[in-house]
């Protein structure tokens, strides 16, 4: 009986994608419960992956579930994945996967949670511990009282970084009442008042194996996964989720911030909110995608070191190396923030501005255009080189229920015409604002 | 580096005091380059000259004539060769005759060693016996070295896959045709050298025409059979099959065996010429045929699999030497990437550390080809995205400089943009922007001196590295071990252009390079690279690549330590302990293992311990520093508990020495690294930077290697690494609230 046969018997159902590009497959399973898993067959590779993405991060504090409201402290979902990792006296869940020769981690970004691990061996082994603490964790208030001072460790640490003290701030200059505009971990405030309570109306809601997918890559039995799956996996799908968010305005709601620290060397940071993507006017799927792939070509075409932008900046030595941007676009926000060292840092955000908006007037240049969608499609495939790197990329697109493989696609579509018409919202001056952190 | 040879009848030495390691060194195996390698870095310490005593024949073949003795595994020059690769520059090497077979133990440290050397160190293996009859051996010389105060080092052996690595067993594993353990034990491969002779020219009869040569007289022999082969031709290597026997198709009643190589992929007339065989793989025995067909269709079998078996082996070589620039060449039809690293090497001080990377900074800002950051850069993404990246590592006092390249091999267009982007690189080299008086352009040195100006300062902005690198200072001084990546901001302000044409002039003319490429590389590519590197001067004087090694850092006697404060919220704890083995030495293994269980990893004691259990840190690892040979503990502390947790990680390391540890926490970090050292080949990146690492360490390690001698790390061993940690370090960086509250 072949795989497919045999799976079906299981309850999955089986899609197959190959790339035109490299030849490498990607096969779908989805089962009956909902639940997707993606595999890459990496032959030859020692190291296997596998990720588990939760479509469940720190921006939602608001949801409905059962059609009941439920209103969580800002952090929980970064609390959560602290209290997956249980503790024990033999090391708790990163103990006993590393005692298999698992390296696990976890991540908690604004729209998801990730919890992903590699091994050489016992990769079966530690795939199935690791899915059952995720379904399965102990979330009562002994737990979380102790997770708790760890965790305000970890924000007290980032009140250290200069970096991440300016991003926080320009994104409460861009943001009104998103959570976005919120620390990931939360505030010392509202960690505090994190119970266990919260955690598991947030597990019953998103952790259920409708709403997590799997990623695996590497070389291993297929099918043994499967079937290790099923004890985790109920016959019909959850409930659906809604999350809510609250009304927020197009425009930004400050200009321009400063905060002064102990360092050495100033620093900043020029956000720009794109008010095509607010909690009203949300984006999915390969629309989503579409536009954070075109997105990344638009600013590598303005922004990169081969833009003019960056070479007028770099040679008047207001920028280093550590200049970059970020387009954080997700299904209810979306900003530019670019940046980074400079010795003059109000000089330097003027000066940037002022270059980004003439370079917007001026259009997109097509030939840069059509450069930066080989280069995008060169990185496509040299990303697939590395097994880790192409599952976490897999793992993040299951999120928009698109595949690692519909890049190249989307990128030979794109045209600058269509690029330039989504740069609208870099030629409003009062979508933009700067943060700035200085020497005291 | 010149070897200077000194025999007994070299009446005058230059008169110095001497390091001397002493020994026979046939085939200057792993645990012989541990031994002359510990040689070099502790007469480093003691400023001592180095040099190897060694003999002219193995003292076997004089003193034990009716045991068995296999044959060389070297000849002697092949052995001088080998030491001077590992960086000795004197060699006294007498004959072992009868006269000094009869020479007494004590007579011959009095005469030779004190006398003649004028020895102040001595460097032995463990197993070491000298003077007559053998009666000389470490008590011996531990008794002489202690009256007449010269210092003694004995140098463990290595165990691999289960066994001492010793100069008999690797004759044994040759005579058995085992050339993937003889690899193994050697760290090299093993080879003969001879001139090529006419031979019947059979083989050009039958299609695959064979360089032939005999053995030299006294050499080991390996067992007859057909072999998976290379062999260097002049600079340059080749893939190869090699018969090596008795032939007994063709010449029956030969008893003179024979080398005879077919290189693959070229026709080259060699009759006269030395070449030199690599032994890798055996695949059959000799066989005697019935008849030539059935020879000739067996061979045609041969060719087919050792072809098959170049094809699929990942493993690195030098495939050529360009003037003198060795060219590493690692095939892997796993990744759609190429990866190519230029490395320069040179002695670390505070003004090159400056100058060199800014130097870095202005080549790879653009090429006389493509003129600036915008059009260097569009050119490589034009490539797919290629990249083109510089950076500097520092190993100990060695800084060394890294040109590298990345990009697809192909694209479905037939372009090959890995190509294209490597001879960019050699542009970005051998052609920069200049002006017309051939200097660098003022304008664009300002603007990276400036940047990396900026970045220095910004260093600081991080807590963290703030604290590392002032924990760094305290541990070294004013050694240039301590000297940070770019140097410092003061050094950059004094330099001038002048100073970068030099600098410039020096990387091409004087400091030693290699080269490593990786990936699906064909020939044409392989012979782009070559050209490539023909552009550099034709009079480079260089050492060999590698030949330079990182000098010792001395430690402080006593513990250093320091609070610092600044405005944080977090302290910062770093603490630093001193006396890993030496960085290249086979127990780094064990410094690893004991790394991974004190803090390297999520089980560790120090995560397990003092972040989980007594929560008094949120971040807490440590991590073990090769070339410092030192482990660092370095924690971000709520402020008022530094002092608790600083017992608490100085407790762990306490535990790890009395063996207070349970045997899970041992097993667990054999299988994390296992894991690691399984997994080092699934990345070309990681691949070409391990070669070019093995290149600097001078120890070339395989993955089943690296897993033989983690299997063989033992709890005494760690408690026993544990032991020899010193803290030489205690820093703390604290908020300026503590100091203010102090003081009240």
């Amino acid at each position: 009986m072949s795989i497919i046969e045999q799976s079906a018997q299981y309850g999955f159902h089986m899609q197959e994608t190959r790339d035109h590009l490299t030849g490498q497959t990607l096969r779908t399973w989805r089962h009956k419960s909902g639940m997707m898993v993606k595999v890459l067959p990496r032959p030859g590779f020692s190291k296997r992956f596998a990720a588990m993405t939760v479509p469940y991060g720190s921006i939602h504090q608001s949801f409905t579930a059962n059609g009941r409201r439920i209103d969580v402290p800002a952090g929980s979902a970064h609390f959560l994945e602290h209290c997956v990792f249980s503790r024990d006296d033999e090391g708790g869940l990163l103990g006993k996967l590393s005692a298999l020769g698992a390296s696990a981690n976890a991540y908690t970004s604004h729209t998801h949670t990730m919890y992903f691990f590699s091994a050489v061996h016992n990769f079966e082994d530690a795939l199935k511990l690791y899915l059952g603490a995720v379904l399965d964790p102990y979330l009562e208030q002994d737990r979380v009282e102790a997770e708790r001072p760890v965790i305000l460790a970890e924000l007290s640490q980032y009140l250290d970084d200069p970096d991440n003290r300016c991003y926080m701030q320009l994104l409460e200059n861009l943001y009104e009442g998103h959570p976005v505009k919120q620390d990931i971990g939360g505030t010392l405030d509202s960690v505090v008042d994190i119970n266990s309570d919260h955690l598991k109306s947030i597990h019953s809601a998103y952790y259920r194996p409708g709403s997590l997918s799997l990623t695996v890559a590497g070389d291993f039995d297929e099918e043994k996964i499967l079937a290790d799956l099923l004890e985790f996996l109920p016959e019909r799908p959850g409930p659906e989720i809604i999350a809510i968010f609250p009304d927020e305005p197009e425009n930004v709601i400050r200009t321009e911030s400063q905060l002064k620290m102990d360092i050495s060397a100033p620093s900043f940071l020029c956000g720009i909110k794109d008010p095509e993507i607010l909690p009203h006017k949300t984006k999915s799927g390969l629309d989503l995608v579409g536009r954070q792939r075109a997105a990344r070509l638009m600013f590598d075409t303005l922004l990169s070191p081969v833009s003019p932008v960056y070479e007028t900046l770099y040679s008047e030595g207001l920028i280093n190396e550590s200049f970059g941007y970020h387009y954080a676009c997700e299904s209810s926000f979306a900003f530019l923030a670019i940046g980074g060292e400079s010795p003059e840092p109000e000089k330097a955000s003027d000066r940037l501005i002022e270059l980004l908006m003439q370079a917007v007037t001026d259009g997109i240049d097509n030939k840069m255009f059509e450069i930066q969608k080989r280069a995008a499609a060169g990185d496509f495939v040299r990303s697939l080189d590395a097994v880790e790197h192409s599952g976490m990329v897999q793992a993040q697109c299951n999120l928009h229920k698109v595949d690692l493989f519909d890049y190249p696609l989307l990128y030979d579509k794109m045209d600058a015409a269509a690029a330039d018409y989504m740069l609208s919202f870099l030629r409003n001056r009062e979508n933009y604002s700067v943060s700035i952190v200085r020497e005291q | 580096m010149i070897l200077k040879l000194f025999d007994r009848s070299d009446e005058k030495l230059p008169s110095k005091q001497r390091g001397v390691a002493l020994g026979f060194f046939d085939g200057v195996h792993r645990g012989h380059s541990d031994l002359i390698r510990t040689l070099i870095l502790n007469c480093s310490r003691l400023e001592l000259e180095p040099a190897v005593f060694t003999f002219d024949e193995h003292p076997a073949t004089v003193a034990h004539k009716r045991k068995r003795f296999g044959g060389y595994i070297n000849t002697l020059n092949e052995r001088l060769q080998l030491f001077e690769e590992i960086g000795i520059s004197e060699v006294h090497h007498y004959h072992f005759d009868e006269e000094f077979c009869r020479l007494a133990p004590v007579d011959f440290l009095n005469d030779i060693i004190a006398k003649r050397l004028d020895a102040r160190l001595l460097v032995v293996g463990a197993d070491y016996r000298f003077g007559y009859k053998g009666e000389g051996n470490i008590d011996t010389l531990r008794k002489w070295c202690a009256d007449h105060n010269v210092e003694l080092t004995v140098v463990p052996d290595v165990d691999l896959h289960g066994q001492r690595i010793s100069s008999t067993r690797i004759r044994q594993l040759i005579e058995q045709g085992d050339m993937p353990m003889t690899s193994s034990c050697l760290g090299r491969h093993f080879s003969l050298r001879g001139q090529v002779v006419r031979g019947r020219r059979l083989g050009r009869e039958l299609g695959f025409p064979t360089a032939n040569f005999t053995v030299a007289e006294g050499q080991i022999k390996p067992s007859y059979g057909v072999y998976v082969t290379r062999t260097r031709v002049g600079q340059r290597t080749w893939w190869s099959i090699t018969s090596f026997g008795l032939r007994p198709t063709v010449s029956e009643g030969d008893i003179i065996p024979m080398v005879e190589t077919y290189i693959y992929d070229t026709k080259m007339n060699l009759y006269g010429q030395e070449i030199e065989v690599f032994f890798l793989e055996k695949l059959r025995d000799e066989i005697k045929f019935e008849s030539l067909l059935q020879l000739s269709t067996k061979i045609q079998d041969d060719l087919k699999q050792a072809y098959e078996w170049h094809q699929s082996s990942e493993d690195s070589y030098i495939s050529n030497y360009v003037k003198d620039i060795p060219v590493w060449l690692l095939q892997s039809d796993r990744f759609a990437q190429g990866s190519l690293q230029l490395v320069f090497q040179q002695r670390l001080d505070k003004k090159n550390a400056s100058l060199f990377e800014l130097l870095l900074q202005v080549l790879t800002s653009g090429c006389r080809r493509f003129p600036g950051r915008v059009e260097l850069s569009t050119e490589l993404d034009r490539l797919y995205g290629s990249s083109i990246d510089s950076n500097i590592h520092n190993y100990g006092d060695i800084q060394n400089l890294f040109l590298t390249v990345d990009g697809l091999v192909n694209w479905t267009d037939s372009s090959q943009p890995f190509a294209e982007a490597a001879r960019l690189l050699f542009d970005i080299l051998f052609d920069p922007q200049l002006d017309e008086e051939g200097n660098f352009i003022e304008a664009i040195f300002e603007s990276e001196r400036q940047n990396m100006i900026t970045e220095l300062k910004a260093r600081e902005n991080d807590r963290a590295r703030y604290a590392y690198d002032r924990s760094i200072d305290l541990l070294c001084g004013d050694q240039p071990h301590g000297i940070r990546s770019g140097g410092s901001i003061e050094e950059l302000n004094a330099l001038s252009l002048s100073d970068l044409k030099n600098a410039y002039s020096k990387l091409l003319n004087e400091l030693p390079v290699m080269v490593c490429i990786g990936g699906r590389i064909d020939s044409y590519l392989l012979e782009d690279i070559y050209e490539n590197l023909n552009r550099f001067p034709s009079a480079r004087n260089q050492a060999k690549f590698g030949s330079m090694k990182p000098s010792a850092l001395v430690v402080p006697e006593n513990e250093i330590s320091l609070d610092e404060h600044r405005k944080l919220e977090q302290a910062r704890v770093n603490l630093i302990l001193t006396g890993l083995p030496p960085y290249f030495s086979h127990r780094s293994i064990v410094s690893s293992m004991l790394n991974s269980m004190l803090g390297g990893d999520v089980h560790s004691l120090l995560f397990d311990v003092v972040r989980e259990k007594m929560g008094l840190a949120y971040s807490v690892y440590s991590s073990a520093s090769r070339y410092l040979a030192a482990i660092f503990i370095i924690a971000g502390i709520e402020p008022t508990k530094t002092e608790d947790a600083i017992e608490a990680m100085k407790k762990q390391v306490a535990d790890l020495a009395a063996g207070n540890f349970d045997d899970r926490l041992m097993d667990t970090s054999r299988r994390m690294l296992s894991a690691s050292i399984e997994a080092s080949h699934d990345d070309l990146g990681h691949m070409v930077s391990a070669v070019v690492s093995a290149v600097v360490l001078g120890r070339n390690m395989s993955r089943s290697d690296a897993l033989s001698l983690l299997d063989a790390v033992s709890r005494q061993d760690i408690m026993e690494m544990a032991g020899m940690l010193k803290l030489a370090v205690s820093y703390r960086l604290l908020p300026d609230r503590m100091k203010e509250d102090d003081e009240q």
